[in-house]
């Protein structure tokens, strides 16, 4: 359990907002944020700017093959410019200025690039030789998670709760215990229906 | 120790169960009878049905207040509590010992429950869960009769100074001990009980070691507004939405599974609610004595297996590797399905939970 005055990093406020910590992490920066009213600000604006982002379309990805026909279309276009408009003599141009330019064409082709991708989506090019991007095809989206245990006991207890011949009084208390930091003490009471001879 | 009843199911429940018993005898009256003569005479022992009737009227009809102590035999923890309870549903459990948990607080009016931790200052809030089972006793108590033994020793025993009749639970396969009840013959309150694990060998006491009928219980018991105000308060958001049995296979977009029984085990309720963001589905089995709930959540990424808290581990069920979790004296088995993330909790051994476990991946 962190101390009630360390405050949470983003990252971490965006894991606890994904139930990505575990329990006691969980917890702790739970109870931070009912006592801190700036971390809490902060999450119900991370809390809003995820809402928000799950509303926008999937962003797209290239196409296999995209950036190898995209560089060599603009190595083509180079050549044809090179060969009309550069006079006989700049061939004898040297090393270092060759560098200049293929880093200039890089420059270029990323520029290019960049502007079909980002057109893609509302312009369709029907001349271009450059294959246009698939359909949408989604970013792989966070790994599952199980349920936090802790919640599920609960669940769980109120529902024994209501049996008849149940015990409400130790239901409760065993909802409480779950809700407690894990201890080796958990384990082992457990353990003791478990690892009977059954 | 009360139970949670539908007043609205109770009556025909009792109904039916008079019509199991011809020889319960009728119904006691709501207050509990004063503290009972021994006697020995077998001849006016009631009959397990007639228990269970008496059990279920004993619901939230009086006021009491008495200490219990739990122990888990096991591990040879015990705690001791104050119970406190005021018709219809505020109770209060305050722990006395051991020292650490001294001070804590539930207290809950049936549809709420605060728990105060006194070292943290810190008081926690939620809803408890309603309309979570079909309420039909009547169910529980055929199940009851068709998963175990039941007998009632006809000589009273005294316990927290009061008559009690013993009912003995035994599982049929092996006639080990299952659970033994003490109950009250005139409040029909259960005063003491035991649980034995599968093995036979005791592993949970709960009883009361005084108890007082009708106590005079301060107005503002059952009431922690005020402690509220001085404290730190936490909502943990836990709530329920029941589903009618019949509509289990459209939850969770279709996904869901629901057999109706599991080696003995009744599907008796179903509810959904949100872990986080995602939906849950709560799912409820019993045999008559023992609950177990199974949670579905639909997976997103049937290709990647879903991330389980570190420390658990991991046994093989049939071929599919199955997480295990303790916590407190409960345990969790986690499994991933094609579609869906399975939990099955219980507070048993882990080869009964395995068998449940394995009726659910068979459907069955």
């Amino acid at each position: 359990m962190r101390p009630k005055d360390y405050h949470p990093h983003g990252e971490q406020l965006s894991a606890y907002i994904d139930s990505m910590l575990d329990v006691a992490r969980m917890r702790g920066i739970g109870e931070h944020l009912h006592a801190c009213a700036s971390c809490r600000s902060l999450e119900t604006d991370l809390r809003r700017t995820k809402h928000l982002m799950r509303g926008l379309p999937d962003p797209l990805l290239p196409p296999a093959g995209f950036w190898t026909a995209a560089y060599r279309q603009l190595r083509v276009d180079d050549r044809q410019r090179a060969v009309a408009k550069r006079p006989l003599w700049t061939a004898w141009r040297s090393p270092e200025q060759q560098a200049h330019r293929r880093w200039a064409a890089g420059l270029a082709a990323a520029a290019v690039a960049v502007g079909a991708f980002s057109a893609a989506p509302l312009t369709t090019a029907p001349h271009s030789t450059l294959p246009l991007p698939p359909a949408a095809r989604p970013l792989v989206p966070a790994q599952d998670v199980s349920p936090d245990v802790s919640s599920l006991a609960e669940l769980h207890t109120d529902s024994v709760s209501r049996l008849p011949l149940a015990d409400p009084d130790r239901q409760k208390m065993i909802a409480a215990d779950v809700q407690q930091p894990e201890s080796a003490a958990d384990a082992s009471e457990a353990a003791g229906y478990a690892d009977a001879s059954f | 120790m009360p139970m949670r009843r539908s007043k609205a199911v109770l009556p025909a429940a009792l109904t039916g169960l008079a019509l199991l018993s011809v020889t319960a005898p009728p119904p006691s009256t709501a207050k509990p009878a004063a503290p009972a003569k021994h006697s020995h005479n077998s001849s006016q022992a009631p009959t397990a049905e007639a228990l269970f009737v008496k059990v279920l009227q004993a619901d939230d009809s009086f006021s009491y207040e008495g200490r219990q102590i739990t122990t888990y035999w096991r591990t040879g923890r015990a705690m001791e509590v104050l119970v406190s309870h005021r018709p219809l549903d505020d109770q209060r459990i305050q722990f006395l010992n051991p020292e650490r948990e001294r001070g804590r607080l539930l207290v809950s009016d049936g549809v709420q429950q605060w728990e105060y931790e006194p070292h943290q200052k810190l008081l926690r809030h939620r809803r408890l869960s309603l309309g979570a089972l079909d309420d039909d006793d009547l169910l529980s108590y055929t199940l009851l009769r068709v998963n175990y033994l039941l007998a009632v020793d006809p000589h009273p025993r005294t316990v927290a100074d009061r008559k009690t009749y013993l009912v003995t639970i035994k599982r049929p396969q092996r006639q080990t001990l299952s659970r033994r009840f003490w109950i009250d013959s005139g409040s029909g309150l259960i005063l003491k009980r035991e649980i034995y694990g599968e093995d036979g060998k005791l592993a949970v006491t709960a009883a009361f070691s005084d108890i007082t009928y009708h106590p005079v219980l301060a107005p503002n018991l059952f009431d922690l507004s005020a402690l509220a105000k001085t404290v730190r308060v936490i909502e943990l958001p836990t709530s329920e939405t029941a589903v009618p049995l019949s509509t289990l296979r459209s939850q969770l977009a279709g996904h869901a599974s629901a057999p109706p029984s599991l080696a003995g085990y009744r599907l008796v309720g179903a509810t959904t609610t949100k872990i986080g963001l995602r939906p849950v589905l709560h799912l409820r089995y019993s045999d008559g004595l023992n609950l177990v709930s199974v949670f579905e959540q639909r997976r997103t990424q049937p290709g990647r297996p879903t991330l389980v808290p570190p420390g658990q581990h991991v046994v093989l069920i049939g071929k599919i590797p199955t997480h295990v979790a303790r916590r407190a004296s409960l345990t969790t088995l986690n499994w991933d399905m094609p579609t869906l993330n399975i939990t099955l909790m219980g507070e048993m051994g882990l080869s009964t939970l395995r068998t449940l476990t394995q009726a659910f991946m068979q459907g069955r």
